[in-house]
């Protein structure tokens, strides 16, 4: 669990501290907001991720119930996406 | 100030640092603040303040979560309570719908202030058994206690109210911009039986888990704007490592008083933004 959410941690960090360099540099281009946006798009994937693993160690584990809870989550925030992008 | 200017963003990212240190030692994402802050410190227009609120209680809790205090989180209470919050946060909508902005922030500054006054009647009620052979049922927990130096044991009670606390909470979130473990960690602490140290890690790792919901929400709308962001979320980044340092040695009740102190003040704040 905590690789994961380091890595997510890590990557989306680096990736939004060269963009916001860039922006302040630079005339913001395209380019450089990509680059954050994507930043930011990991950040909010790492819960995610997170709670991903969560439920393979449930599994793992076969403590039913807990990935049961852990499915009903990821159908909840699914419901998130689908109001999003509607 | 000019919107996206160095100043500006600088000014964000010291917000997402409070953020970032608070969140590190009381388990909250700093939302609470930071909304107030970018609204009527910087001229924020609101849905762009509670996206990048939202983003900023993520970044505090991805740092809570693998940061030094992560041995303490309760990931499977944790899981049981995100159901609710992550409901909760779906109905936001409909809430939003039923009460004004007005209502709601009154409404969260009166249980901001009862709770902290709850708080502070219990700073002196332990909710670690110190007898580790004792079981800590399904949703319990064990850890090492400083304070004591041994291996101490927790129950979960009250977890219906718990449940409910957390669909409030969620409720909340999507609204008013936070992850709400300003609620969550006093309630776990207060009424739940989970002492402060595991209640607060925990809440952090759920705050995540909401404040995504909520995120996505905002970011589908084209309400995040990423320089803002990408600022408060760097903030983050700093604060919660300061943050990390400076309280490694903080005592249970010392942070009962501090996330008491903070409740007041939010419950200011809210007050405030009626009138």
């Amino acid at each position: 669990m905590t690789l994961v959410v380091r890595v997510g941690t890590a990557v989306s960090t680096t990736l939004l501290a060269i963009g916001i360099v860039l922006a302040l540099a630079a005339p913001r281009t395209r380019a450089t907001e990509a680059l954050i946006t994507a930043g930011l798009v990991i950040l909010m994937a790492t819960p995610v991720a997170n709670l991903l693993v969560a439920l393979v160690d449930e599994t793992a584990a076969r403590e039913w119930a807990f990935v049961a809870t852990g499915v009903l989550v990821l159908a909840l925030l699914g419901g998130s996406l689908v109001v999003a992008f509607s | 100030m000019p919107a996206e200017g160095v100043a500006f963003l600088a000014a964000v990212m010291g917000g997402g640092a409070l953020a970032g240190g608070l969140g590190a030692l009381l388990g909250i994402g700093g939302g609470v603040f930071l909304v107030p802050f970018l609204t009527l410190a910087l001229g924020v227009p609101i849905r762009q303040a509670l996206a990048a609120s939202l983003v900023t209680v993520i970044a505090a809790s991805t740092a809570v979560t693998s940061g030094p205090s992560r041995h303490l989180i309760n990931e499977r209470l944790g899981l049981v309570l995100e159901v609710a919050t992550v409901a909760g946060s779906l109905v936001g909508a409909v809430t939003a719908a039923a009460l004004s902005p007005s209502t709601l922030h009154v409404i969260f500054a009166f249980c901001t202030f009862f709770i902290a006054v709850v708080m502070m009647m219990r700073l002196d009620i332990r909710n670690v058994i110190l007898d580790p052979s004792v079981d800590p049922g399904i949703l319990g927990g064990r850890f090492y206690e400083e304070e004591t130096a041994r291996e101490v044991v927790y129950r979960v009670k009250r977890l219906p109210l718990a449940l409910v606390g957390s669909f409030a909470a969620g409720n909340l979130s999507t609204l008013l911009g936070i992850g709400g473990g300003i609620m969550k960690v006093p309630l776990l602490n207060a009424f739940c039986g989970v002492p402060i140290r595991p209640a607060a890690a925990t809440s952090s790792f759920m705050i995540g888990v909401t404040a995504t919901s909520g995120a996505v929400i905002y970011y589908g709308r084209g309400d995040l704007m990423p320089a803002m962001a990408a600022a408060a979320v760097l903030g983050v980044r700093i604060g919660s490592l300061a943050g990390f340092r400076y309280t490694a040695g903080v005592g249970a009740r010392r942070i009962k008083q501090l996330m008491a102190a903070v409740l007041v003040v939010v419950s200011a704040l809210m007050f405030t933004r009626v009138w």
